[in-house]
């Protein structure tokens, strides 16, 4: 009884975890931990201000900032915004799903399988090899000018990364934790659902993200090249029609669409993947 | 519940072009407790991974037999390292193969396993949150929630403390007892190995086979202190300084 009751003791000691906080500086106590992110934007901005004012630039090529934000009011107010915003971000989670999910399906089947992986691999390394963009005059050739190629362009984009990524989360899933599921009468089907993807999510994930930013990337190409809406219109139409505010404009949204698209990934990844041991993860347990 | 006879027939391994294991003879009766010592790197592991059917052997065979029973017999494996699935709580690595139609049956009996070896108020815990010797009893219970037939076990009481050990020894023997499945125990522990079973196997060699073998004449329940068990140790110690010598020579 005596040894139960200590085993258990040893069990709870063990089940609480130390978290280390870093002791504070004086820089990163409360106030001056807040400021600090701010002073270069803050800075940059007082800058362009300041460079207008003293008419270092002309304001035909950078507009004051609030004529920026006051742009972006008006496209806002409009339904301009929404209407760029919405054609923009259509074509990149068609583009992204189209190629994401055969990145992760073939991936699989590559890692899994070494004949298969010499079967395809040498392929997509070719694929890869050329710069992406240089695929752009083919794929209007092949598919016009219109909502297909510039899809089949993104998903492109994205598939790349989501394959390699994978390939290399499944081909680096540790034998052991396989070995326990033989071990244990697992059939190919239990071993694949059970281990090999949550062993490999993590390497699928990190593609999931590579792959999503190649997907504004691409996203912005399609759209720089051929289309009549879209975010990337709005960049070209801005630039033709000598309105900075608008490029500019267009730049913030697409900046906070891509900073949004990541964040809701990386809390997505946070939750499926909060059994990591991380420091990012280590505090928050029990 | 009753255990597997096993019976291993000049069996032959090599890995990476290395004859591990020649003309490995032995026998295993149903409901038997074996132990299997000899020097680290002879081929203990490789044995249990035989066994648990990880590995095929190069020659020879490998047969199981169950009273009653014409399918393969269940196995268990308490591997070296306590290899737990990092993505699951424990009570849902234990639940992931334990037997059951409905997830919460299995769950149930995952619970009851995890309380037989101390570890019930573990059950929500992550594998990195366990130390050494917690992990190495999950990885116990995971292995006994699948009432196994033939239970291979590798060192599994080598990462905890003294008074644990002792209790995990008793825990398993009272299992045993009850539930007469086979055991084959690699340790390296001569003592435990002198405690727990009916019968210990001496392995040495390169390429590896049984050395010598000594079976263990002392009914159960046993006494630890029992002046027999100290004569065993001492038996045991020179058959395996033997068992090294012929590696050496
Ligand atoms: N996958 C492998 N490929 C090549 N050689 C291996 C492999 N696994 C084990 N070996 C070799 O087989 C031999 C026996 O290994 P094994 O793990 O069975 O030893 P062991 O008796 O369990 O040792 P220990 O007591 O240290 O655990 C060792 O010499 C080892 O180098
Ligand atoms: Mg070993």
């Amino acid at each position: 009884m005596a040894a139960l009751r200590s085993l258990r003791a040893e069990s709870r000691r063990a089940g609480q975890r130390a978290s280390p906080r870093g002791q504070s500086g004086r820089l990163s106590t409360g106030a001056g931990r807040m400021a600090l992110p701010w002073i270069v934007p803050l800075g940059l901005l007082g800058f362009w201000w300041l460079a207008i004012e003293r008419q270092w630039v002309l304001p035909h090529q950078l507009p004051p900032p609030q004529q920026v934000l006051d742009t972006f009011a008006e496209l806002l107010v409009r339904g301009e915004l929404i209407q760029h915003v919405t054609a923009t971000v259509g074509r990149l989670l068609t583009g992204y799903g189209l190629g994401a999910a055969p990145g992760i399906l073939l991936g699989i089947m590559a890692g899994m399988s070494p004949p298969f992986r010499r079967l395809v691999d040498p392929t997509v390394q070719g694929v890869r090899a050329v710069p992406s963009l240089a695929w752009v005059p083919l794929f209007l050739l092949w598919f016009g000018i219109g909502e297909q190629a510039r899809v089949l362009l993104i998903a492109l984009g994205a598939f790349l990364p989501v394959y390699f990524n994978t390939v290399a989360g499944v081909g680096g899933v540790d034998r052991r934790l396989v070995e326990v599921g033989q071990a244990y009468g697992f059939g190919g089907g239990a071993i694949l659902w059970r281990i090999v993807l949550p062993a490999a999510l993590p390497g699928i994930f990190t593609g999931l993200r590579a792959g999503l930013s190649l997907g504004w990337m691409f996203v912005v190409a399609a759209e720089l090249i051929a289309a009549n809406n879209g975010l990337g219109f709005l960049l070209v139409e801005g630039q033709a029609t000598m309105r900075p505010d608008r490029v500019l404009a267009s730049l913030i949204a697409f900046a906070a669409l891509g900073r949004l698209s990541d964040a809701l990934l990386e809390e997505i990844e946070r939750r499926v993947l909060h059994w990591r041991d991380t420091v990012a993860t280590a505090e928050e347990e029990v | 519940m009753s255990g597997a006879t096993i019976q291993i027939e000049r069996v032959e391994v090599s890995l990476a072009g290395h004859s591990i294991l020649r003309n490995l003879e032995f026998s295993v009766e149903a409901g038997e407790f074996v132990a299997l010592v000899g020097a680290s790197g002879t081929g203990k592991s490789t044995i249990l991974r035989v066994l648990a059917r990880l590995i095929q052997a190069g020659a020879g065979e490998v047969k199981f037999h169950l009273t009653g029973s014409d399918g393969p017999p269940r196995t268990a494996v308490v591997f070296q390292e306590p290899r737990l699935l990092p993505w699951l709580r424990v009570c849902d690595n234990v639940a992931l193969v334990a037997p059951g139609k409905r997830a919460a049956e299995r769950r149930q009996r995952a619970r009851e396993a995890l309380a037989a070896v101390g570890l019930s108020h573990a059950l929500d815990l992550w594998p990195r949150q366990l130390s050494g010797g917690m992990a190495q009893r999950v990885a116990l219970a995971r292995a006994l929630v699948t009432a196994p037939h033939v239970l291979l076990l590798d060192e599994p009481f080598s990462a905890v403390d003294a008074l644990t050990r002792i209790h995990l020894q008793d825990h398993l023997m009272e299992l045993w007892t009850e539930r007469r499945f086979t055991v084959v125990l690699v340790t390296h522990d001569v003592d435990e190995a002198a405690y727990l079973a009916d019968r210990i196997l001496v392995l040495g060699g390169k390429p590896a086979a049984v050395q010598a073998e000594l079976p263990v004449r002392l009914s159960r329940p046993r006494d630890r202190r029992d002046p027999y068990l100290a004569h065993l140790r001492g038996e045991l110690l020179a058959a395996l300084d033997r068992s090294t010598v012929v590696t050496v020579g």
